[in-house]
């Protein structure tokens, strides 16, 4: 689908205005973005929906994504921009590969939980490992995640076996015992 | 999306891109805030095929440009509605006098196309798929038409030539057909042609019987 120029102008400074006025919530956690982030951030959208050849109508994803991560332990000032172009990237390329099986807020909640407690801030890992593997199983009739609004997911799909420190604590016990 | 080019000139993508974002929003149940461009492609073209209904049957050419896009949408939506429910009735009415004259073609087609279409039409996301493939011919061109319209207007041929055969004996048509062609209930034409070609032709009596 073609757009003018100019509509594409005007979706970029209403994205911006958006953006900006995250802020607002945003700096209790010391976070701030400039009108020039906020200009980036909506070129770089731009850029991004035409990589993905998707478009967005109405109010973009990108708020959402502010307000999702926005308390993340590992996203801080200087990082901040940066995070964000590549969690814009991570999202539109996850859509298209979830085939839109998956609905915003159970993105949202999956890439955040396994940013947070699986990746530790990792954006490759985000991308190529959690995502890849959720993404597989959602293309092969996965649904499960509609249950749990995507949270708690990714160890039905996880192929490494992780450090359970519960399970470590009760073994520990039994060996006391 | 051949006429959307004639249609920038009426409505501008200023007046038609938020009529699309409405719809998809519908869409979407409001849980996605993009589609791809297949699907965004789909949903203009969804807009675009109301819009063209409404200023096809808008008898007043001026009035209809004078419209706004969303209103001409709208009102197309309902003019698509009307022509589903016009093709309901007219199946409703037709099939049980329908005759297929041995042609499995016009037998598929009308048995299981029309109902197939009435069954699975998107008048919402998608009303400009025919859905179906028609293939028995009738003996109107309708290639320039899609979905409802389409289907609405071969379903009127087929009614007319029912009508046109119902007026002859069944065993005549039959008769014609087969000394046409043996095997022709397994030809893709259109029955009344042949019919209408060779009737004056044909023996009362198919070939071999005698009085």
């Amino acid at each position: 689908m073609v757009l003018k120029n100019w509509m594409e102008e005007m979706a970029k400074q209403e994205l911006a205005k958006q953006v900006l006025e995250t802020n607002r919530y945003t700096q209790k956690y010391n976070l701030a973005l400039c009108p020039e982030d906020a200009a980036l951030l909506a070129e770089v959208r731009a850029d991004v929906l035409r990589a993905e050849k998707r478009v967005e109508f109405g109010d973009g994803i990108l708020p959402r994504i502010i307000y999702v991560f926005c308390d993340s332990a590992y996203i801080y000032q200087d990082n901040y921009c940066d995070s964000l172009i590549r969690l814009q990237e991570i999202f539109f390329q996850y859509k298209n590969e979830m085939l839109d099986e998956i609905t915003d807020d159970e993105l949202l909640a999956f890439m955040r939980e396994q940013f947070e407690e699986v990746c530790r801030g990792d954006f490759d890992y985000l991308e190529g490992t959690c995502l890849d593997l959720f993404a597989q199983a959602i293309r092969a009739g996965y649904a499960g995640y509609q249950e749990t609004a995507g949270r708690g997911e990714f160890e039905k799909v996880d192929i490494v076996k992780r450090w359970d420190r519960e399970l470590y604590l009760e073994a520990l016990r039994w060996e006391i015992m | 999306m051949g006429n959307y080019v004639n249609l920038q000139g009426e409505y501008s993508m200023e007046e038609l891109v938020p009529i699309v974002s409405k719809l998809a929003f519908r869409y979407t149940g409001g849980e996605h805030t993009s589609v791809s461009y297949e699907r965004a492609q789909m949903l203009m073209e969804a807009v675009l095929y109301c819009v063209r209904e409404f200023r096809t049957n808008q008898g007043n050419a001026l009035m209809a440009k004078a419209i706004p896009a969303e209103e001409a949408y709208r009102r197309g939506q309902e003019i698509v509605m009307d022509k589903v429910r016009e093709l309901q009735k007219l199946y409703n009415e037709m099939i049980s006098e329908f005759k297929d004259y041995g042609s499995l073609c016009l037998r598929d087609t009308v048995r299981k196309g029309i109902p197939a279409f009435l069954k699975h039409y998107d008048f919402q996301f998608a009303p400009q798929e025919t859905l179906i493939t028609l293939d028995y011919p009738v003996q109107e061109r309708l290639e320039q038409i899609s979905g409802v319209s389409r289907v609405l207007a071969y379903m009127k041929c087929i009614c007319r030539e029912q009508a046109y055969l119902g007026k002859m004996d069944e065993g005549e048509v039959i008769a014609i057909l087969h000394a046409y062609h043996r095997d022709y209930g397994y030809l893709m034409e259109n029955i009344c042609e042949i019919v209408q070609k060779n009737r004056e032709h044909s023996s009362p009596f198919p070939s071999g019987v005698s009085l």
